[in-house]
């Protein structure tokens, strides 16, 4: 038995019918991290005890011939920006280099109530700030289907550990793209729920009014049983409400006939590989065929949405960063001098250059004298592409466009270059901004390195965004492995 | 213009020790980054209203006092503490 090869329903089946036992399923992702990662680099931390008494748990139920639900027994693992408690949570910074988390983050304790086995910690830009885990304060993660390139980012490491079988499923968070595109360059399905489906509490936090919680699987299928498990209104996130859906995996295989499906012509500009959208144009041919009604739609500030994005994601970063000081918890530098130099010292060395970066330009767009142009104009084109979403999908029930301009890139390529890292995020960006549910789905694969396709819908519209993957899955077909 | 000067008082004010370097190398970036999202200004918003939050409903918790269960944790994650009290730098100089 292969992990890479299995899924969260296959793996249930083996586990109640005693097949095996997930102390079994646990030591065969363990061997296989530790056969890949010296390449991958895809965990931070590994979770041992924990993980090993949450699958003795599990194998106990099971041989008292108590029912388990789907989840339980199944190793999976947890960006390292989201709070486990008694488990070293870094979010990819030195700043917290040796910070245990002391609570639970709301999904951690949903999938830990349905069984979770957590392996451990994956890599990630530091603070989520990245879109190739090159800003990872430990070092990146790498691409398992060619490790000379990025996995991409910030959920890199989430995505790597899924695609080469280490894990079964990985929980990222999504900011501006940081579950979808590294989604996309590893071949696997990421899920970036509506805005509010999710909490937020114990994320930690980059951007508040942006940042999602969602699943890396394999299969789409598996996307929803995981969101049937982490949605939900809580009550230590004011944002979060309650799920009107309550089985997600409910419509999956219902046909896309009669759906709408718009293609918006701003996505399908220069810059996107023509590979990438003969191939997504293909897939569209197909769902024709099956009865959806494809047409052409335009949103006309998706070209607004990086900058809008790169003004208020660093005004709410310089806000949200301000509490690592080194005093109360995380990294403290040698205590010379009085206070002030302390926090600069400590903030100096603890955060990386792109962290540093964006706390200075949302200091800048923050600042008096120059907040109505930047962030007050920001959010009122917000609204405007919220607007333009609205008008769309008066038209339309769902938005397919590629996930990523082209597939993965190599690592040093981007990086001395921040406009250049951004632009990797231009078709993810403005489903963050408008509060949207959006899927990506594997869509092929070029010179052996995957792309997706993605599927956007208006909010609370997440069981059709997943069925109208469900249904690209299944045109798609299966998609080699990696080979590692 | 983000030039040097205007770096250091960002960096100032956002309590972040910057190297003579990173201080060139910030201002270059900042600078195009700021102009990557300069054309911004010359969209049309005229009455549209910013859009600063996004719940659909409204609905608060009620304001109630309740013991958190991770104190001990919490003075634990203290890097530095002295009879169960947080110890920081002296606050003057």
């Amino acid at each position: 038995m292969n992990l890479n090869t299995e899924t969260i329903f296959s793996l249930h089946d083996k586990l109640i019918k005693k097949e095996c036992s997930s102390e079994e399923l646990l030591r065969m992702s363990e061997k296989r991290i530790a056969q890949t990662d010296k390449i991958l680099h895809a965990f931070l931390t590994m979770s041992d005890q924990l993980a090993l008494d949450q699958a003795r748990k599990i194998d106990k139920k099971i041989i008292a011939g108590e029912r388990i639900g789907l989840l339980a027994g199944i190793p999976a693992s947890i960006k390292d920006v989201i709070m486990t408690e008694g488990i070293r949570t870094t979010a990819g910074s030195k700043i917290l280099t040796d910070y245990t988390a002391v609570y639970d983050a709301t999904v951690v304790a949903k999938l830990k109530q349905a069984g979770m086995v957590m392996v451990g910690k994956n890599n990630c830009d530091e603070f989520a700030m990245g879109s190739s885990t090159e800003n990872s304060g430990f070092g990146p993660t790498h691409n398992p289907f060619d490790p000379t390139r990025v996995p991409g980012g910030s959920s890199g490491g989430s995505a790597a550990a899924v695609a080469a079988g280490q894990v079964v499923y990985s929980i990222g968070t999504d900011t501006g793209g940081s579950i979808r595109q590294p989604a996309a360059f590893c071949g696997v399905v990421g899920f970036k729920p509506t805005y509010g489906l999710v909490s937020r509490y114990g994320l930690i936090a980059m951007s508040s009014s942006l940042d999602c919680a969602g699943p890396f699987t394999k299969t789409v299928a598996e996307a929803a049983v995981l969101l049937n498990v982490i949605a939900g209104k809580d009550e230590y996130d004011a944002t979060s409400e309650i799920a009107k859906i309550n089985d997600y995996t409910k419509n999956l295989s219902k046909s896309v006939k009669g759906k709408k499906i718009g293609i918006p012509k701003e996505y399908f500009i220069k810059g996107l590989d023509p590979e990438i959208k003969k191939s997504i144009m293909q897939i569209v041919d197909v769902l024709n065929k099956q009865g959806a009604e494809v047409m052409e739609v335009s949103l006309p500030d998706t070209g607004n949405a990086l900058p809008v994005y790169y003004i208020l994601m660093p005004a709410e970063v310089s806000s949200n960063l301000a509490k690592f000081d080194g005093l109360r918890y995380g990294t403290r530098t040698s205590s010379h001098g009085d206070l002030l130099e302390y926090y600069m010292h400590t903030r100096g060395q603890g955060f990386g250059s792109e962290v540093r970066r964006r706390i200075l330009i949302g200091t800048y767009v923050l600042s008096s004298g120059y907040i109505d142009a930047y962030y007050l104009q920001a959010q009122k084109v917000r609204s405007k592409l919220k607007q333009d979403f609205a008008q769309v999908f008066t038209q339309v029930d769902a938005l397919l466009t590629p996930t990523t301009p082209t597939i993965a890139f190599a690592f040093g390529d981007k990086i001395s270059d921040p406009v250049s890292m951004y632009l990797s995020d231009i078709y993810t960006v403005s489903a963050n901004l408008a509060g949207l549910p959006a899927l990506s789905v594997p869509a092929g694969q070029l010179a052996g390195l995957p792309y997706g396709v993605q599927i956007m819908g208006p909010r609370w519209s997440d069981d059709l965004v997943l069925q109208v993957g469900f249904a690209i899955e299944q045109i798609v077909g299966p998609l080699p492995n990696p080979e590692i | 213009m983000i030039d040097k000067k205007k770096i250091e008082h960002l960096a100032h004010l956002a309590r972040i020790e910057l190297s003579a370097e990173e201080k060139a190398s910030f201002a270059t970036q900042v600078e195009k980054i700021l102009e990557f999202v300069s054309h911004l200004g010359q969209v049309d918003t005229g009455g549209i209203n910013p859009d600063f939050y996004y719940a659909d409903s409204q609905e608060l918790r009620n304001d109630q006092v309740k013991i958190s269960d991770h104190v001990a944790q919490i003075r634990q994650a203290m890097p530095e503490k002295e009879q169960g009290q947080l110890k920081t730098p002296k606050i003057f100089s």
